[in-house]
């Protein structure tokens, strides 16, 4: 850390910016709220394309088969469909779901005491995949021929909400993150700004004696980019250690919802305050530059 | 070595109020100058002339031989550089020891400051400071912040010296030792240019040889012989 600290700004002596004060508090403060928020913001946006991956992912890997054909029928139909399921490529296995089992999936809406079999529930043949699956239009068409009234659902129909639900997190997430960063380089900027305003008698002085612009820049940059980071660091632990803090879904459930791996992103920890650093750094830069070349 | 600085019927204007006009002169290498004139005449403008800070509206004015209007900001400060400078006021950085303020030329010309600091205590015993190295500007008298800008303006061992009112605020003692520091100087090799209305400190270098650069009804003019 040092060494990247020389590489960056330079053999650590007496700073030529004066004490920041104040507006360094200020920095360190809007800095560990912005990583706070930007922190938050991805761990939402991870925890939900984890969980929207894991489903869709599973979706994609299975396809059902309805039967929706007259009682009398069914039967035939149903052996029909599992004949073309047999040697249709991309279809690991192919099996028919019990009463059981039915009764299982029907039970959030009608209870676990309902009689299914007085129910014209069609008959659900659950098929795995594998590869990328069959070609849907060609086993579409086979099943028409072979076992009208079978209708394959590849659930894609449920993948897609799933897929635009992940992606619109995400999407929010990253504004989320954007927006902390951009306030952080505003309030830096601003804040740069003032003290090299305020500090003219600093700048007068060094370029009096000689300094360049990059030299005086410099001069103020190393303390704003120490508190960013300073401030990165405190917001980014105490988002983390929210996370950590969080309820839990444990065992069978949390498999199947997939969010069994669900915890803290602690690599952000350390990517936290040098996002902040640097991104203090260079709007500590580009308002030295602006106020320099117009004073 | 050519000449250091040469005004080639140079002026300099205040949108349309003229401070001066077609000042041709030169300061040559070793050779130490009074620039003197009433207050309001222009002498502040003719060394912000010299050192830069602005450019002359007609003519040219040469620094090192080159002509300060085509500098870039980048040159401009490496001339800079090349040049002490000790401001009435002195522009001392509060918040840094004497001894740091000493050093911070060397810090911006890219030196590294740790491996000179015998040097530097030896320049601040040489201008009388050697015992308050470690106070902060604020702590001194008015004298010793002038001889720690003075430490300061030659610590990197500039070409040329330029010193504005540099006894402006300090008692008649002090003034003295400060001219003895500038005369010093020059005989060490140094062009020195100290602009100031004090009569009694310009009969202090009485001997020393310098010239009297007078800023006067809108022209600059040199005195033909040595003080």
């Amino acid at each position: 850390m040092s060494w990247l600290l020389t590489k960056l700004f330079g053999p650590p002596e007496t700073p030529i910016a004066p004490r920041a004060g104040l507006i360094g508090g200020l920095i360190a403060l809007v800095a560990a709220f912005m990583a706070f928020v930007a922190v938050a913001a991805i761990e939402a946006g991870l925890a939900a394309d984890r969980i929207a991956g894991r489903w869709s992912g599973e979706l994609a890997r299975a396809a059902t088969i309805r039967i929706v054909a007259p009682e009398e029928d069914r039967e035939a139909v149903t052996d029909a469909a599992l004949s073309v399921l047999e040697i249709a490529p991309g279809v690991a296995a192919a099996r028919v779901l019990s009463e059981a089992e039915n009764q299982e999936l029907l039970a959030p809406w009608l209870g676990r005491d309902a009689d299914v079999s007085a129910l014209p529930v069609p008959v659900l043949i659950d098929v795995t995949l594998h590869g990328g699956g069959p070609d849907v239009e060609d086993i579409r068409r086979q099943l028409a021929l072979a076992a009208p009234g079978a209708v394959y659902d590849d659930h894609s129909e449920w993948r897609a909400p799933l897929v635009t639900a992940a992606r619109g997190l995400r999407i929010i997430a990253a504004v989320g993150v954007a927006v902390a960063v951009g306030a952080l380089a505003a309030m830096v900027s601003v804040a740069a700004s003032a003290t090299l305003w305020s500090g003219a008698e600093v700048v007068r002085t060094l370029r009096l004696i000689g300094a360049e612009d990059r030299f005086i820049s410099r001069a103020f940059e190393r303390p704003f980019a120490l508190r960013a980071a300073f401030g990165g660091a405190c917001g980014a632990a105490l988002a983390l250690l929210a996370v950590e803090q969080m309820p839990r879904i444990e065992g069978v459930e949390a498999i199947a919802a997939g969010v069994a791996d669900y915890g803290p992103a602690w690599w952000l920890a350390p990517v936290a305050p040098l996002v902040a650093g640097i991104t203090a750094l260079i709007a500590t830069r580009i308002a030295a530059f602006v106020v320099l070349r117009r004073g | 070595m050519g000449d250091l600085i040469e005004f080639r019927e140079a002026g300099f204007s205040y949108g349309d109020r003229p401070v001066f006009r077609d000042v041709n002169m030169r300061l040559d290498p070793g050779s130490i100058h009074f620039l003197t004139g009433r207050s309001g005449a222009g002498k502040t403008t003719f060394l912000r002339l010299l050192h830069l800070g602005l450019a002359p509206t007609e003519g040219q004015v040469r620094v090192f031989g080159r002509d300060s209007r085509g500098l870039t900001r980048r040159e401009q400060a490496e001339m800079r550089r090349r040049m002490g400078v000790v401001l009435q006021d002195c522009d001392l950085l509060d918040h840094m020891t004497v001894l740091e303020n000493i050093a911070l030329p060397m810090r911006i010309a890219g030196t590294k400051v740790g491996d000179l600091g015998r040097d530097l205590r030896e320049l601040g015993v040489w201008v009388g400071l050697g015992r308050r190295l470690n106070a902060r500007p604020p702590e001194l008298s008015s004298g010793e912040r002038q001889r720690a800008a003075i430490a300061r303006a030659v610590v990197t061992s500039p070409d040329l010296v330029i010193a504005d009112e540099p006894t402006g605020n300090v008692d008649a003692d002090a003034a003295e030792r400060i001219m003895a520091l500038f005369i010093e100087l020059n005989r060490l090799g140094k062009t020195v240019l100290i602009a100031t209305h004090d009569m009694s400190l310009m009969r202090s270098a009485s001997g020393a040889g310098a010239h009297v650069l007078r800023v006067e009804d809108g022209t600059v003019t040199r005195s033909g012989s040595p003080l």
